[in-house]
């Protein structure tokens, strides 16, 4: 190679590698902050939970309804255990509505036979516009248990003809093949009880790959074998316990996962509900939630709460999971463009002057960044601009901080919640977040820009989603009693 | 200093860092196995001899030394899983057993503390045992509402006019912790909180007559009929819309004249209000004022008229059957589904 063409070489990259180390050094000092801010939130919130008793909201007459919406596409495997489960959650004032959304499998016909479905007339406000309903159902069984059959729609829609049949003040939304904890609804209420201001609240996300569960519950928690269950594990754990419970502390989040969130039904109304046309509907209602909340001093908050916990079956293949995280960021994109006008703006407060920047920095634009630094090294290691042993360094040194923050991570939800109780799981638990270094983070990062690249395109398709069912054992005859301590 | 030496320092203290991290993970796993295991016998024997001594009436059990020496949460969970399925002559040997294991001394003591935490387990504990210490009246005045919604619910124990008189003061609380257990407290006080609630309703603020009213709601006490009758005619919506809810639930011939009233009020809430107390009566004559409201403006009271209808029993199925045939198509839509719920059992 030429001396002339590495000089050009030197100055082109000059420039663009001091942006990116810059935006490195911003990365993981934002990372550190949330890290910090997470340490404080997860005792603040233990503190708060000593001080409400569960078993008094459970147990009083005054407790808000809660209305769970469930919409299912496709879900005969799964279906049957997801809301026996909901039939058996421990809160007073509960409401379940399943939401067949032109389902082409058995679904509608697996509920009619477990449940003992009777049609009924559909009456209701669509207070929120949707697609037709086909059918209404009452079950003679469960007399909380409502399940509509409509044309299909997509999730948001499906979702809305839930807010519009819902009677509870709060509804609670989750994905069809979700296991949630029987405990989780009382303390993801928690909040809302305390505070008029929280619009909605959100739990943590688990894969409940390789767990055992019997009529709906998680029997043990173990960590799986396969390497896309098992890094996703620790990825989750970092998504909730690290982000979503830091930007508690710094200005409030922007996501309540799709699979469990608990809202205010009036102003969801007011607001309309879940959007059609977006692939990113959960994120972007809460946007839309505390933008209305700031505009017009109505409740804005979002909390996040690490305890309440709800168990989905994460995908098991490369091709499933890329088209997962492609529509992730896709509908990211969509969200932070469609409020822009929020980003830096002082009129929201910590959301437009420290979130949505967070946002647009670190969870829009990282891919980019990173596959930048990438080319970057290779370009500089191809003319000779790097010495190979400092590149190997600095790739150790970026790895390292990412396992320095899983493993910080994994320290505080085992303090917190001790979820992982077997021994051998441990070595499991740090080999993965060892392993999603190796292959597993570049792909994330294709599959991101990919996304990008498709919303730059206009592409708003979702992607199929295949499901196995829960690793379901036969009923035992008696539950063994919880350890104390 | 070079990038080189720079990177290979960031290194190092990351290597330190996750092998710190590491080392209390498994350290951690390591005391949660041992202590586990430690914990797990002694609870176990303490939890037995408590269950003996109580089914036993021992004054002096010999749990007592092993109870005190456990890890304060644990002897709050232990309490917490025994103490609410004990009443009578139970509760009282708890208490006593407690007293002698030395616990009542000591939760009044953390009641006095500096620190909100173990003032919480201070109240926690007078709450489980139903121990009335006046130390934990002042609680109700804490500054952390942790404190103050637990010892809201110890006021359970204390069904004095003083103190139900502060728990309605609650009613307004800034915290919604608080509000809610000062609700739940009042309404599982019941009869002691009725003169009290009584004399609080005239001249309280909206806040307390809105709160006061769910809770008179629940409690559905005859006594309330007068201030549920003058609140009726408040010229707020919110407050007559409880206030005629009350009136369904208390369901005397002039309460229900004033609930029938009520179906004419301006306030679709209010209207709302009065037909799911007709319908929780199944007051039968109101059948043809009812049915007219199937086709009220506002969607909500349409359909609560139709479910209203066939709480009433016949006469509102002879109504309901009309409607299914109706020109108006809303009015048609809520006749059959009324009539679909009635033929499945199911509820609204």
């Amino acid at each position: 190679m030429s001396p002339a063409f590495a000089a050009l070489v030197e100055r082109i990259m000059g420039p663009v590698e001091a942006t990116v180390l810059g935006y490195f050094f911003l990365i993981n000092l934002s990372y550190t902050a949330l890290l910090i801010a997470a340490v404080v939130e997860m005792r603040r919130m233990r503190n708060e939970a000593v001080g409400i008793n569960d078993h008094i909201v459970v147990g009083s007459r005054l407790a808000p309804t809660i209305s769970i919406l469930a919409p299912a596409y496709n879900e005969e495997a799964t279906i049957t255990a997801s809301i026996q489960s909901l039939l058996t959650l421990d809160y007073p004032n509960l409401e379940v509505v399943v939401i067949a959304d032109g389902c082409k499998d058995r679904t509608v016909a697996v509920l009619t036979e477990e449940f003992a479905l009777v049609e009924v007339h559909r009456a209701y406000a669509p207070r929120v516009p949707t697609k037709g309903v086909v059918a209404l159902y009452r079950s003679v069984r469960h007399a909380n248990l409502v399940v509509v059959d409509k044309l299909n729609g997509g999730k948001a829609d499906a979702l809305n003809v839930g807010l519009n049949l819902a009677s509870g003040e709060l509804v609670c939304a989750i994905d069809a093949d979700t296991l949630i904890e029987r405990g989780a609804l009382v303390r993801l209420a928690r909040p809302m009880i305390i505070d008029d201001q929280v619009v909605a609240t959100g739990g943590t996300i688990r894969p409940v790959n390789a767990v055992p569960t019997r009529n709906g519950q998680v029997l043990d928690v173990t960590v799986p074998r396969t390497m896309l269950a098992g890094v996703q594990v620790v990825e989750y754990l970092r998504a909730f316990l690290l982000g979503r419970l830091g930007l508690n502390r710094l200005g409030g989040n922007l996501i309540i996962s799709g699979a469990f969130g608990l809202f205010r039904r009036e102003p969801m109304i007011v607001a309309g509900g879940w959007l059609h046309d977006t692939v990113g509907e959960d994120m972007e209602l809460v946007v839309r939630l505390r933008r209305l909340g700031y505009e017009q001093r109505g409740p804005s908050r979002v909390v996040f709460v690490p305890d309440p916990t709800a168990w989905t079956e994460v995908p098991e293949s490369w091709g499933v999971l890329g088209r997962q995280r492609d529509r992730w960021h896709r509908g990211l994109t969509d969200t932070l463009w469609r409020h822009r006008r929020l980003i830096g703006n002082p009129r929201f407060g910590a959301m437009g002057l420290i979130v949505f920047p967070y946002f647009v920095l670190v969870e829009l634009l990282a891919p980019v960044v990173e596959a930048l630094g990438l080319v970057i090294l290779a370009a500089t290691l191809t003319v000779g601009l790097v010495d190979r042993t400092f590149a190997v360094l600095f790739f150790a040194l970026a790895m390292g901080i990412g396992l320095v923050l899983s493993v910080a991570t994994l320290l505080l939800d085992q303090a917190s919640f001790m979820r992982f109780r077997h021994p051998r799981d441990l070595p499991w638990l740090v080999w993965w977040s060892v392993a999603e270094n190796l292959g597993y983070r570049q792909m994330t990062v294709y599959w991101r820009l990919r996304g990008l690249w498709k919303y730059l395109r206009g592409r708003s398709d979702w992607g199929a989603m295949t499901r196995k069912g829960f690793a379901t054992k036969p009923a035992a005859p008696a539950t063994p009693a919880p350890r104390v301590g | 200093m070079s990038a080189d030496a720079l990177v290979r320092m960031v290194l190092f203290s990351e290597a330190l860092l996750l092998g710190l991290g590491i080392a209390l993970l498994v350290a951690h796993a390591v005391w949660w196995w041992w202590y586990d295991r430690w914990i797990g016998g002694r609870v176990e024997a303490v939890r037995a001899a408590l269950r003996g001594a109580l089914a036993a009436g021992d004054a002096r059990p010999a749990f007592a030394r092993d109870f005190v020496r456990l890890p304060m949460r644990l002897q709050i969970y232990l309490l917490g899983e025994l103490a609410p399925h004990l009443s009578g002559a139970e509760r009282h040997a708890l208490r006593r057993h407690a007293k002698h294991a030395g616990l009542l001394a000591k939760a009044e003591a953390l009641c006095r503390s500096w620190f909100w935490s173990r003032r919480l387990f201070g109240a926690k504990i007078c709450t489980l045992v139903g121990h009335p210490a006046d130390v934990v009246l002042t609680l109700l005045a804490d500054a952390n509402p942790s404190v103050r919604a637990q010892a809201i619910e110890w006021a359970l124990h204390r069904p004095e006019p003083a103190v139900v008189a502060s728990l309605l003061r609650m009613l307004r609380d800034r915290d919604g912790r608080c509000r809610f257990a000062a609700q739940d407290t009042l309404v599982r006080l019941g009869h002691a909180a009725v003169a009290p609630l009584i004399a609080c309703l005239p001249t309280a603020d909206r806040a307390t007559t809105l709160g006061a009213l769910d809770v008179a709601l629940t409690m559905a006490d005859a006594r309330l009929l007068p201030p549920a009758r003058t609140l009726a005619g408040s010229p707020d919506a919110a407050v007559r819309a409880r206030a005629v809810a009350l009136l369904g639930a208390l369901g005397s011939a002039e309460g229900v004249a004033l609930v029938e009233q009520a179906l004419d009020d301006v306030d679709p809430h209010v209207r709302l209000a009065a037909l799911k107390a007709l319908g929780g009566l199944s007051h039968w004559p109101a059948a043809p004022k009812v049915a007219r409201l199937v086709l009220d403006p506002v969607w909500d009271v349409r359909r609560q008229a139709a479910l209203c209808l066939r709480a009433l029993g016949a006469p509102g199925t002879l109504f309901l059957r009309q409607l299914r045939v109706s020109d108006d198509l809303v009015a048609s839509s809520v006749a059959r589904y009324a009539l679909d719920l009635a033929t499945v059992g199911a509820r609204a």
